[in-house]
C-alpha cells in the first residue's frame, strides 16, 4: 500500500480528538501576513488608480469642454472611446515638467490648448 | 458533542445564527438600494460601488483584527483592567477557532453575525457622503469605523463584562447606540470636512433640494432594511440560555448582555416602534415617502437600546418621538449649520440612536444591566443582588461616548488627514460632470433625462462655468465649499 502524501488530516475515524480541519496547520501566521499586505495594497492601489483616473478625466473635460461633459446630467454622449484615447495621449505627450508652477488644470501647459 | 440534547442545543445556536446572518444581509442590500435611488442618475455607479466594496474590506479586516478587538478590550483597557490575555485563543487571526475546526462549532458564526453588524455601521457613513466622497478615501474610514471602533464601543458598552455595562450601568439591547450613535457620529465628522454638494447651498446660504433620481427605488431600500433589521435584532439575542440562577434552572432567550428577554417581546416592539415612527414622520413630512420610511428606521433606532424591556405601547412612542426628533433637527442643521447630509443619515440614525439611549436610561431605570464581575462596583447605583444598575446618567454619557468620543472623533481625524493630502473629494469637474461619467459611463444608455431641463442642472452650468478658477472653490455661496482634491489645488496654485 502506498500512504499519500497530505497536507492535513488523513482520517476522520475519530471525530472527537479532531481540532482543526483545514490544510497547512500551523502556518496561518503566514497566511495572515499574506492577507494584510494584499489588504494594505488594494488601499494604496486604489487611491493611486483613483489620482489617475481623476487626471485623466480632467483632461478629457478641458479637452471635450464641461458643457458637453454635463449633457443629460452628465455622461449620456460623453464617453466615446476616441476622445479618451485622445486625452491619454494628451496626458502620454505632457509629462510633468517640474518647473512648471501650473502643471494641470488651467490647460496654458497644453499644445492647441485655448 | 457527546450527548443528544446538548448537541441539538449546540447545532440550534449554530443554525439560528446562521439565519439572522442571511437576514442582515438584506441591510447591506437594502442600503445600496437606497443610496443608488438617493442619487443623481451621474452618480449612480460610483455611488453602488462605494458601498459594495464595504463588504469585502470590512470583512477581511474584521477577520484580520476586528474580531479580536472585541474580545481583548472590554476592560478599555485601563478602566477595569487590562487586555484580556486569552482573547487571542478565540479571535486572533491565526487562531485555531479562527477557522473550520471540529472543537468549535460557533465561532464563526458569531463572527459573522458581528461582521453584518459592521458592515451596517459603516454602510450608514456612506450614504451621507454620496456624490462627493473619492471612493478610495471612503473604503479607509469604512474600514475605520466598521473594524476599529464601532467594534471598540461594541467592547466596552456591548459585552456584558465591557466597562461601560459594569461601571455605568449601561444599557442598549438593540445598538441605538452602539450602531446607530456611533455611525451617524462619523457621518456628521465627514459631511463637515467633505462639504456640501457643489450648488447645494446658494449664494445667500438658500437651501436648494437635491431631489433623488428615484424616490421609488430609495423606499423599497429602506423597506429591504427593515426586513434586515428584523434579523438584527434576532442576531442581538442569545436564543437558550439557563437564566435561572439560585432557583434553579430556567431556560429563555437573553438580550446581549444575557439578562433575560423573549422573541415575542422584541417581535412586539420592533413592529410597535417601527409604526410610531411611521405615522409620526408621515404626520411631520406631510407624507413625504421618504421621509416617512426613514421615520419608521429612526423609529427603531430610537426605541431599540431598551426594546427588549419596553411596553410595545412605550416603544410605539418612544419610536414616534425618535422619528420627529430626526426629522426636525435634520433639517435644522441643515439650515443652520449648512451641512449636506445627503441622505438623512446622520439624523435617522446618529440623532435618533443618541436620544433612544438617553431615553432608555430614564425608562429603565434601576433594572439589572449585567452580572456583576465585581459585586456593587458600579460608579452610578447597583441593584439590590449587586447588580450594576442602568441609570440615566450612565446612559448619558454612553450616549456621549458613542456619538462623540468613538463616533465623531476619531472619523474626523482621518477625513482631515486625507484631505489634507486632497484624497477626500473629488475634483470639483468631476463632480459637476458626475462620478459616473468618465469610468462607468451612463448607467441608463437607453433612457434621456429630464435633468438637462432647468432645475438644478441650471445651477450646476452656472457653476461649470468658473471652473479653473478661484470660484471653482466658492460654489455653495459665501462659505467655504469644505475638502479641495488635489487636482483642484494644482489647478488654483
Amino acid at each position: 500500500m502506498i500512504t499519500a502524501v497530505g497536507t492535513g488530516l488523513d482520517s476522520f475515524s475519530n471525530p472527537a480528538d479532531i481540532t482543526v480541519l483545514s490544510p497547512f496547520d500551523g502556518w496561518e501566521g503566514l497566511f495572515v501576513a499574506v492577507g494584510v499586505l494584499l489588504w494594505i495594497g488594494w488601499h494604496v492601489s486604489q487611491i493611486r488608480a483613483e489620482n489617475k483616473e481623476y487626471d485623466e478625466a480632467l483632461v478629457l473635460y478641458e479637452r471635450v469642454g464641461m458643457e458637453r461633459a454635463m449633457h443629460f446630467g452628465g455622461g449620456t454622449h460623453l464617453v466615446n472611446d476616441e476622445d479618451i484615447d485622445v486625452a491619454r495621449a494628451d496626458m502620454a505627450e505632457d509629462k510633468p515638467d517640474p518647473t512648471d508652477p501650473a502643471p494641470r488644470g488651467d490647460g496654458s501647459h497644453r499644445k492647441g490648448s485655448p | 458533542m457527546a450527548d443528544e440534547l446538548g448537541a441539538l442545543n449546540v447545532l440550534f445556536t449554530e443554525f439560528y445564527y446562521w439565519v439572522t446572518i442571511v437576514f442582515m444581509f438584506l441591510i447591506h442590500v437594502g442600503f445600496c438600494v437606497y443610496e443608488v435611488g438617493s442619487a443623481r442618475r451621474k452618480n449612480l455607479q460610483h455611488t453602488l460601488m462605494k458601498n459594495i466594496m464595504v463588504i469585502p474590506l470590512v470583512t477581511v479586516t474584521f477577520f484580520f483584527f476586528g474580531w479580536y478587538i472585541y474580545f481583548a478590550l472590554p476592560n478599555g483597557p485601563g478602566i477595569t483592567g487590562g487586555i484580556i490575555p486569552t482573547a487571542g485563543d478565540i479571535a486572533a487571526p491565526w487562531s485555531d477557532a479562527m477557522g473550520p475546526n471540529m472543537q468549535d462549532r460557533i465561532n464563526g458564526v458569531f463572527w459573522a453575525a458581528f461582521l453584518l453588524f459592521s458592515w451596517t455601521a459603516a454602510s450608514i457613513v456612506s450614504g451621507a457622503v454620496i456624490e462627493r466622497v473619492r471612493l478610495g478615501a471612503f473604503c479607509v474610514v469604512a474600514v475605520l469605523v466598521g473594524s476599529v471602533t464601532w467594534i471598540i464601543d461594541a467592547a466596552w458598552g456591548w459585552s456584558p463584562n465591557g466597562w461601560m455595562v459594569q461601571r455605568m450601568g449601561y444599557h442598549d439591547a438593540y445598538a441605538s447606540g452602539v450602531i446607530h450613535a456611533i455611525a451617524g457620529g462619523a457621518a456628521l465628522a465627514m459631511v463637515i470636512v467633505l462639504g456640501p454638494r457643489i450648488g447645494k447651498f446658494g449664494p445667500n446660504g438658500e437651501i436648494r433640494t437635491i431631489k433623488p433620481h428615484n424616490v421609488w427605488m430609495s423606499c423599497v431600500g429602506l423597506l429591504l432594511i427593515y426586513t434586515g433589521f428584523w434579523g438584527f435584532y434576532v442576531a442581538c439575542n442569545i436564543p437558550i440560555l439557563d437564566v435561572g440562577g439560585e432557583s434553579g434552572s430556567f431556560f429563555s432567550s437573553t438580550n446581549i448582555y444575557l439578562m433575560p428577554t423573549t422573541l415575542s417581546a422584541i417581535t412586539f416592539n420592533f413592529l410597535m416602534s417601527l409604526s410610531g415612527g411611521m405615522l409620526a414622520a408621515f404626520t411631520v413630512s406631510k407624507a413625504d415617502p421618504f421621509w416617512t420610511l426613514s421615520g419608521g428606521l429612526a423609529g427603531i433606532i430610537a426605541a431599540s437600546a431598551g426594546n427588549d424591556l419596553y411596553h410595545p405601547v412605550q416603544a410605539m412612542l418612544v419610536g414616534a418621538a425618535g422619528a420627529v426628533l430626526a426629522y426636525k433637527l435634520h433639517f435644522f442643521v441643515e439650515r443652520r449649520f449648512r451641512i449636506d447630509d445627503a441622505v438623512g443619515a446622520v439624523a435617522v440614525h446618529g440623532y435618533a440612536g443618541f436620544f433612544g439611549v438617553v431615553v432608555a436610561g430614564f425608562m429603565l431605570w434601576g433594572y439589572p444591566a449585567a452580572a456583576p464581575v465585581t459585586a456593587n462596583a458600579a460608579w452610578f447605583g447597583s441593584t439590590s443582588e449587586g447588580f450594576p444598575a442602568v441609570n440615566p446618567l450612565g446612559n448619558l454619557l454612553g450616549a456621549v461616548i458613542m456619538f462623540f468620543v468613538l463616533g465623531f472623533l476619531p472619523t474626523y481625524g482621518v477625513a482631515k488627514l486625507l484631505d489634507r493630502f486632497g484624497l477626500l473629494r473629488v475634483p470639483r469637474a468631476a463632480e459637476l460632470a458626475g462620478l459616473d461619467t468618465h469610468t462607468y459611463g451612463n448607467a441608463y444608455p437607453y433612457f434621456e433625462s429630464s435633468e438637462a431641463e432647468g432645475g438644478f442642472e441650471d445651477v450646476e452650468r452656472s457653476a461649470a462655468a468658473g471652473i479653473g478658477t478661484q470660484v471653482a472653490g466658492r460654489l455653495n455661496g459665501a462659505e467655504p465649499a469644505g475638502s479641495t482634491s488635489r487636482e483642484d489645488r494644482r489647478a488654483v496654485k
